[in-house]
């Protein structure tokens, strides 16, 4: 059975990769399409071309795997809800449908009922970036078309929460694996709608710092356990998830270079993985530049976060993994190491 | 002395653009010698006035500006690549880099296009440079920080920068240090600072922290050896160039 949902920057040397990692676990590849029409809540790199994506497409369709297009913008500043603005995202999905896009993946309400009734023939994906949390949520996405939820990161490790959603709803569930983001964080809503802005229609954001970008990096330096207790799944612990009732598992890494994405295929692919656990997160490269997780030490966690109430305050249990993480220091000089956490760390 | 040099090389290659293009207005803002905390050594040069189609038409002849200017300053240029600004067909940057063995992994393959948004012009094994002492100066830094906030702060890249202007300094991208531990240091953090500067040929006639707008958290601090218009606009005006900057050190006349 084909379970993987896999990230793809864009490129047709790029997805020739990615499928022959996959080793015929991929059910379908996501990428996002033209920034000039609907962003994303990702930075777009190059400028996919309509033509280079019906060209993908048909590539993709022949190692029977299906092509995504992300339009997951969180703000579209109100434009869809002009007669324009509308038209406009017509036009634009009846040129994905025409070049045989299989589904895309939506944030916003209003777009999930629109395309559920315009264009039958395409699938609809709920974002992460939707926020689906709860039961009822998803039954409201599921009410307005949802063939497939992308289910909030953040309740990634509440397996009643999980299983509630998977009683309430009959589409297709899906979890992010690997996505570096700390737990329940304070700038996710609003980085998301200044991403959605920067990465869509003109006009952008002149972006030279970036503010929520450097806090989250100082806040896990401060707080190293935030490592710990954000929501990935690690490779080996996919069939917990799979018992339960989820379809499909969502390697992120959009922006990241094709041998990294490659590599966290073949990782989970493999349902296994022996070094540092970051290496396989989509957050900031210098972060698994500067910390390593292994991963070994991990092992029999999630039995734990299984029944976890989250309460990290009064809890404590990732503090203490913590205590695993090394840290990099001195790279490429003669005074290279790789020292323990508590020896930066002030003992609080 | 490598500043020095860094602030001739900014120019010639501003001057090789432009005729290699026509005398089309190029425009290099900025060029970088950067140490990052991965390993990585390289030059950055950020362009205007460039084109995606340019550097296709000329591949072969950028692929040789940025090798001669990288060697010269003391990076083997294990792969070297034209970044596009994203989303568009602008040229943003030219960059060479002597890669760490995690990055060389990242950029290898894939028909030359790791990522979509950048071309490679050539790429081979790396540990062929001469200057690796900056990857210490990086380094330094970071471990002065570590001391000083107990923490693992991390120097994410350390640049020596020379500008258009004429301008030329260091700046520490830093990650996990807060301004007022900083500012308890500041002594300590000046005099590491004064004294790489001098190893590099710069004499700073600054040096600041720049904040994370509207936080306290830090994001870098740099050291800048003013060039005479901005040196006159910051000491005459007492022009603190920026909201988001906090003076160490500012030397007058």
């Amino acid at each position: 059975m084909r379970w993987l949902s896999v990230a793809h920057p864009g490129h047709m040397e790029a997805l020739k990769e990615i499928i022959r990692a996959g080793n015929g676990n991929i059910y379908e590849v996501y990428t996002g399409g033209s920034p000039d029409c609907i962003g994303t809540a990702r930075s777009g790199l190059g400028r996919t071309t309509t033509e280079d994506i019906r060209e993908q497409v048909e590539y993709a369709h022949s190692h029977g795997i299906r092509m995504n297009i992300v339009i997951n913008s969180s703000c579209l500043g109100g434009r869809h809800l002009t007669q324009d603005g509308h038209n406009l995202y017509r036009w634009y999905l009846n040129v994905l449908n025409d070049i045989g896009v299989d589904s895309v993946t939506v944030a916003e309400p209003f777009l999930v009922e629109m395309i559920a009734k315009e264009f039958p023939d395409i699938d609809i994906t709920v974002s992460c970036i939707a926020f689906v949390n709860s039961p009822q949520k998803a039954m409201y996405y599921e009410e307005l078309g949802a063939e497939t939820i992308a289910l909030d990161i953040n309740i990634n490790k509440n397996f009643p929460v999980l299983q509630n959603i998977r009683e309430a709803v009959s589409c297709k569930l899906k979890v992010l694996v690997n996505e570096g983001c700390i737990l329940d964080c304070p700038f996710r809503y609003a980085h998301f709608n200044l991403l959605s802005h920067a990465n869509g229609p003109e006009p952008r954001p002149p972006l030279k710092y970036e503010y929520y970008q450097q806090r989250c990096a100082t806040m896990r330096v401060k707080h190293p356990e935030l490592l710990i207790s954000s929501g990935w799944i690690r490779p080996e612990d996919v069939k917990e998830y799979e018992a339960i009732g989820i379809d499909l598992f969502k390697i992120s890494g959009r922006i990241q270079s094709v041998n990294w994405i490659t590599n966290c295929v073949r990782a989970y692919s493999a349902r296994e993985y022996h070094g540092n656990l970051l290496e396989l997160l989509d957050s900031t490269r210098e972060l698994r530049r500067l910390f390593y997780l292994p991963n070994d030490a991990l092992e029999g966690a999630i039995e734990k976060w299984k029944v976890c109430d989250k309460n990290c305050y009064k809890c404590g249990y990732c503090k203490r993994l913590s205590k695993e993480i090394l840290v990099y220091s001195g790279r490429r000089t003669p005074n290279e190491e790789l020292k323990p956490l508590n020896e930066y760390l002030v003992v609080e | 002395m490598i500043a020095e040099k860094l602030l001739e090389d900014r120019k010639k290659l501003e001057e090789r653009l432009r005729r290699l293009t026509g005398g089309a207005n190029v425009f290099v803002s900025e060029a970088d010698l950067f140490a990052m905390s991965c390993g990585c050594i390289g030059t950055i040069s950020y362009i205007q006035g460039m084109q995606f189609e340019d550097v296709e038409i000329y591949h072969e002849e950028l692929m040789n500006i940025i090798e001669e200017l990288s060697l010269d300053l003391g990076i083997y240029p294990s792969v070297s690549y034209a970044q596009m600004k994203p989303g568009t067909f602008d040229l943003e940057r030219l960059q060479a880099h002597d890669l760490c063995d995690n990055c060389q992994k990242e950029y290898a393959g894939v028909g030359g296009k790791p990522w979509p948004d950048i071309l490679i012009f050539k790429m081979d094994n790396g540990g062929k440079s001469d200057f690796t002492s900056i990857l210490e100066y990086r380094s330094s830094i970071e471990e002065l920080l570590r001391e000083i906030s107990r923490r693992p702060a991390y120097v994410m890249q350390f640049n020596i920068f020379a500008r258009a202007c004429g301008c030329c300094g260091t700046t520490a991208v830093v990650r996990g240090i807060f301004g007022d531990e900083i500012n308890a240091k500041k002594d300590m953090i000046v005099s590491h600072i004064l004294e790489l500067s001098k190893e590099l040929g710069i004499v700073p006639t600054m040096i600041y922290s720049m904040m994370v707008h509207g936080t306290d958290a830090v994001a870098g601090i740099s050291a800048q050896q003013a060039c005479e218009g901005c040196r006159t606009t910051y000491e005459e005006y007492e022009i603190i160039p920026r909201p988001d900057l906090e003076m160490l050190y500012l030397e007058k006349g």
